[in-house]
């Protein structure tokens, strides 16, 4: 106690910093106003020329889409590339894919908060938004897949004419339950969440058509505490049934696969592996979006450098572990001894025909992340773009890789045929894309990119007990000298 | 709200542990593992073959807490996060557990009486270096095969389950671990002595580069010591799932020693019902991940029912092992996820350390569960081998007391938290 | 609409900080007030202890929503699997409780289902909400609730309310603007 008994008194820093402080979460001392003005005005002003040169080729595409689907209902299911041995094919490949997409944004808005990170607050809206459109860009390909779409409601559990019920030991049906669960379980986190942004938007709004729908979706929201009080309880509880189910339903997709008995299908480490090879796609996803909007939307104060580099470190932490996986199924197709497994993955890795997608995968996803070991490389965009670029082709592959070159190849060699896809599998993937685009970039026009209250809520001056005049200690930044630190603006108005 | 706490609060130089006030635990767990070492000893001579499973099952019991621990610091320097900077001390010393965890594994590494009646693959490669012509194992698996088509599957994999290969691998797993716990706490006193917030920064690098080296050691550790105990047998989640419970398990033994320690009258000060809850917290995590992993596992063996894999759940779903395993379904799950749910009850010490006690009991029983299963068969004494379970519990309390005493006694040469860490103040200040 | 009848609802004072506003509500509960809230455009940790709020009954409503969604999926699976419409497939028994662990997906994914309708549906009651209008946005200051400013309300419900003890009240803790909010009948 006497060292510190003679050290100045705690408003002036000692010689030598003993706390290690944490990275501002919003830059440059920005005030509650502005970051409410910042956000609103994305929706509330004319959107840059940018986004229309987006937004008319995405609706085009997700016309092509349409059209694809038009089509394949006319012509039959036969106008996608997959025959025997191959039943599944690129369908379900971008089924996974998409689903995969959508689950960053449930680790952003859940597990992610659960863990307390609050550095989620800047992107978990609109990751938020990109699950749900990811999902229903999902959805519609195994609903196209059964054949005839118009009987797809024998998917629910209801009495019909036939009296025949689902086969609920079948992992296709689990799908549907787990899916559509997985929709609505988040419009639902969505929405709670913006009911208060929403409140925003309504308050700054002159009387109108637009305020009226902003304060009936607003829900008469006004802010008050006992509100926020269950609010926030329900948001938890949100977040603690989300987290579950994120798991679960790559799980059950995995349980497609796995629950078979076809050599590079059925293997138990299915499930976590595609829980977190979801994880590390979505993220790329999340980058990929976000990187072009805090550039072209100046919100480069709230999606910090911090957020990006974080991020990386996810994707590289995910892709580490999908690498893991990949290794560990080579390691039990040896370690088991089985001929079959093993064939599976010979085919798989040296001498089918599509051992190409196999190393795409294997660069894409396992080498091409490690980029971010360093730190320049998480600072730079145009790097993180390019690995988050990469990793979104990867996880294509790695889906194409399980679904496809598996099937290419299956038990008997008279069978095997190698798998080509048609026009109108590349226009309905490219048109899913569209449809995606389309969503996203409505989204940003007409509902609040970032979390407004949320964000507030993370500034240092919206914790009661803050005491602005404490023993300052230093960053990280300062502290190793690292060459791109942030150096603060004046605090402006 | 608690009163915030800052630097000048807390006393310099940490808090000391004085064994002496602890003799009350360090004195019995001397003597019952002394006594258990005389009835190790016995049993190594009289039974060799069916206390060689008791000694695998209590040495894997106490090696999951160092791996535990080594997670638990690895995880909180990789994850750059502060709140468990006030229990970390104590995770540090747990991984640093290594060695004497080391010395209970050398009846394995060097008995060849316990080494062969685990691991079939070694009888089977002995008895194939007599049949072949200049005593090349590969060579001999690959004629016995003709008679014996298993030989077959220790033929193919010949690379990785040889005996050469084994001992490096057993060496490594504990040079891995020890480097890893050795750095972590090295750097976490160096900042002691010098208050060199870099240290930090550097354990944070450490933590990151070795994660993938610690999950390698933790998996193959798991699939030599325990799926090699059937050499048949095999599953790509194995190391996912012992990790589950390594992870489960040492957290609970952490709160059980915080409340000891606090019963004592150490860390009162930085150790609040906020930590309680978040260790709480990642208790019910980690009983749901653990969930989650054995049930995926075991549903799709069930449900593909191939037979190269079945037999792992056939032995264990059927006898009196089948009550067992639905004891473990209820015990490891079910009611500790109910009653972990209440987020309240959570900051409740008492309440909390009952859970820690329980998870303790069905991590034993897990084990157990893994290991004991395959002695029957593989000695051919039947399915239960009836009176082997007392040198299980002979083994058991021998090797837990040992290192626990050992454990409790070397505490006191550090502080029990690292009082110059620069994130010690947001840790006791924690609020969730 | 324009009557000369006025309802009063209350108070609202303004306070520029979450410090400030933290402080006020502690008074605010200590004077013994219980028509009264905070107003923040986000919430606000320990606001809750501050203002004497217990925590939400919420988690229980949830748990027994939840409860039902389990129920309801394995009844649906019990019901269709065992009795109507038993089917032999998978190599897995048909009838009896032994196809357990195939019905898991289901069970579970109803559960959060159920769970998280309930949580939205119960947060709507408990709060509720929607409601078309509310008096206290009679009060053009009230917008700025939503951007950067804090605002306490006792309403005139509250039986310790009195057109100038409260008044002054509000001003002694630190509001800034204390409005008289009425709004039309």
């Amino acid at each position: 106690m006497e060292a510190t008994a003679t050290a100045p008194a705690s408003s002036s820093a000692p010689a030598t910093p003993r706390i290690l402080e944490r990275e501002p979460l919003v830059l440059n001392h920005r005030s509650y106003s502005w970051i409410t003005n910042r956000i609103c005005g994305i929706v509330e002003n004319k959107q840059p020329g940018l986004w229309w040169a987006l937004f008319i080729p995405s609706v085009i595409l997700a016309g092509v889409m349409v059209f694809c689907f038009t089509y394949l209902i006319a012509a039959g299911v036969g106008v996608w590339g997959q025959k025997q041995p191959v039943a599944w094919a690129w369908d379900i490949t971008n089924f996974v894919f998409w689903i995969g997409i959508g689950h960053a944004g449930t680790l952003i808005s859940a597990i992610l908060f659960l863990t307390r990170q609050k550095w989620r607050t800047s992107v978990n809206r609109a990751a938020e938004a990109m699950t749900i459109f990811a999902v229903m860009c999902a959805g519609v390909y195994p609903m196209f897949h059964v054949g005839r779409v118009w009987m797809v409601w024998f998917l629910a559990p209801i009495p019909n004419a036939n009296a025949i019920w689902q086969n609920f030991k079948s992992p296709l049906l689990w799908d549907v339950f787990a899916v559509s669960t997985y929709f609505s379980v988040s419009v639902v986190f969505w929405y709670i969440g913006l009911v208060p942004d929403l409140a925003t938007l309504r308050d700054r709004c002159k009387p109108g058509l637009k305020k009226l729908l902003y304060g009936m979706f607003a829900l008469g929201w006004r802010g008050a505490n006992r509100h926020w009080s269950h609010y926030e309880t329900a948001y938890m509880l949100l977040a603690a049934l989300s987290t579950p189910l994120v798991l679960s339903v790559h799980s059950v997709v995995s349980f497609d696969f796995a629950t078979s008995v076809v050599p590079g299908w059925h293997t138990t480490i299915f499930p976590p592996y595609f829980v977190a090879g979801a994880i590390f796609g979505g993220f790329a996803m999340v980058l990929t979006l976000m990187i072009p909007c805090r550039k072209i939307y100046g919100l480069q104060d709230l999606i910090t450098p911090k957020h990006i580099d974080n991020m990386a470190k996810i994707i590289l932490l995910t892709g580490t572990i999908v690498g893991y996986a990949y290794c560990m199924e080579l390691f039990m197709a040896y370690y088991s001894a089985s001929p079959y497994e093993g064939a599976a993955f010979k085919l798989r890795t040296l001498d089918g025909p599509s051992v190409w997608y196999y190393y795409a995968m294997f660069f894409c996803n396992v080498i091409s992340p490690q980029l971010f070991w360093f730190r320049w490389a998480r600072h730079n965009m145009w790097t993180v773009m390019a690995v988050s670029m990469c990793v979104n082709a990867g996880m294509w592959y790695e889906r194409y890789v399980i679904i496809v070159t598996t099937l290419e190849v299956h038990m008997t060699p008279g069978a095997w045929r190698t798998f080509h896809a048609t026009w109108v599998d590349n226009w309905t993937f490219i048109g899913t894309f569209g449809f995606f685009m389309m969503n996203f970039l409505l989204f940003l026009r007409f509902l609040p990119v970032i979390a407004i209250g949320e964000v507030k809520g993370v500034l240092p001056e919206s914790n009661p007990h803050h005491d602005p005049h404490g023993e300052k200690g230093v960053q990280e930044e300062d502290l190793m000298g690292y060459p791109d630190r942030h150096v603060p603006k004046a605090a402006n108005a | 709200m608690s009163h915030h706490v800052s630097i000048k609060d807390l006393p310099e130089g940490g808090e000391k542990f004085d064994p002496a006030k602890a003799s009350g635990v360090i004195t019995p767990m001397l003597g019952f593992g002394l006594l258990g070492l005389f009835g190790s000893l016995y049993y190594f001579a009289a039974k060799p073959a069916e206390f060689a499973y008791s000694w695998l099952f209590a040495f894997f019991f106490c090696f999951t807490f160092v791996v535990g621990g080594c997670f638990w610091i690895l995880l909180h320097h990789a994850s750059n996060s502060s709140w468990n900077v006030v229990i970390r001390r104590l995770f540090e010393h747990l991984a640093n557990m290594v060695p004497v965890i080391f010395i209970f594994s050398l009846p394995i590494l060097l008995m060849p009486s316990v080494r062969n009646a685990l691991y079939e693959w070694m009888v089977h490669h002995q008895a194939a270096a007599e049949h072949a012509t200049n005593g090349d194992v590969r060579e001999g698996l690959h004629h016995m095969s003709e008679s014996n088509p298993h030989m077959h599957i220790l033929w193919a994999k010949y690379g990785y389950m040889n005996k050469t290969f084994w001992y490096i691998r057993f060496i490594l797993y504990f040079l891995v671990l020890g480097h890893i716990a050795r750095t972590l706490r090295g750097k976490s006193l160096k900042q002691e002595q010098d208050g060199d917030i870099k240290h930090t920064i550097k354990s944070r690098f450490f933590a990151c580069r070795w994660l993938l080296f610690f999950a390698l050691t933790a998996t193959f550790a798991a699939v030599d010591w325990l799926m090699g105990l059937d050499y048949t047998w095999f599953s790509t989640m194995w190391g996912v799932y012992i990790f589950a419970g390594c992870a489960w398990s040492s957290m609970a033994l952490m709160l059980l020693l915080v409340s000891y320690l606090r019963s004592l009258g150490y860390l009162r000060k930085v150790v609040t019902e906020e930590h309680y809850h978040l260790m709480g917290k990642l208790l019910f995590a980690f009983t749901v991940f653990w969930a989650y992993i054995a049930f995926s596992q075991y549903f799709l063996i069930w449900y593909a029912n191939i037979t190269e894999e079945t037999r792992f759940y056939l032995l264990r779903n059927t006898e009196g092992w089948r009550w067992v395993s639905i004891a473990l379904v209820i015990g490891h799950f079910v009611v500790p996820f109910v009653f972990l749910l209440q987020q309240q009850l959570k900051k409740k010490p008492a309440f909390i350390c009952f859970w820690g006690v329980w998870v303790l009991s069905m991590h034993v029983l897990d084990i157990y569960w893994n290991v004991i299963p395959e002695r029957g068969p593989s000695l051919g004494i039947g399915v239960l081998a009836p009176g082997a379970w007392v040198g299980d519990v002979v083994a058991l309390v021998t090797i837990f007391c040992l290192s626990g005493w050992y454990f409790l006694r070397s505490l006191n040469k550090y502080s029990l938290y690292p009082w110059r860490d620069p994130r010690l103040i947001e840790s006791v200040n924690v609020v969730n | 609409m324009s009557t000369t009848l006025k309802r009063v609802h209350g108070y609202l004072a303004e306070f520029e900080s979450v410090h400030d506003l933290y402080h006020a509500a502690e008074h605010v509960r200590d004077a013994g007030y219980s028509r009264w809230d905070c107003h923040s455009p986000f919430p606000i940790h320990g606001l809750d202890v501050a203002m004497g709020v217990k925590r939400s009954k919420l988690p229980w409503i949830v748990f027994f929503g939840g409860a039902a969604g389990t129920t309801t999926a394995f009844l649906l699976q019990w019901i269709t699997q065992n009795i109507i419409y038993p089917t032999v497939v998978q190599a897995k028994p048909t009838v009896g409780v032994w196809s357990l662990p195939a019905w898991f997906p289901v069970m579970f994914e109803l559960t959060v289902l159920f769970s998280a309708f309930t949580t939205l549906f119960g947060l709507l009651a408990l709060i509720g909400l929607p409601r078309l209008n509310h008096p206290i946005f009679a009060s053009k200051r009230f917008a700025k609730f939503s951007d950067d400013t804090f605002f306490v309300c006792i309403e005139a419900r509250d039986p310790k309310f009195s057109q100038e003890g409260t008044k002054s009240f509000l001003e002694k803790i630190g509001g800034k603007n204390v409005e008289l909010v009425e709004d039309d009948i």
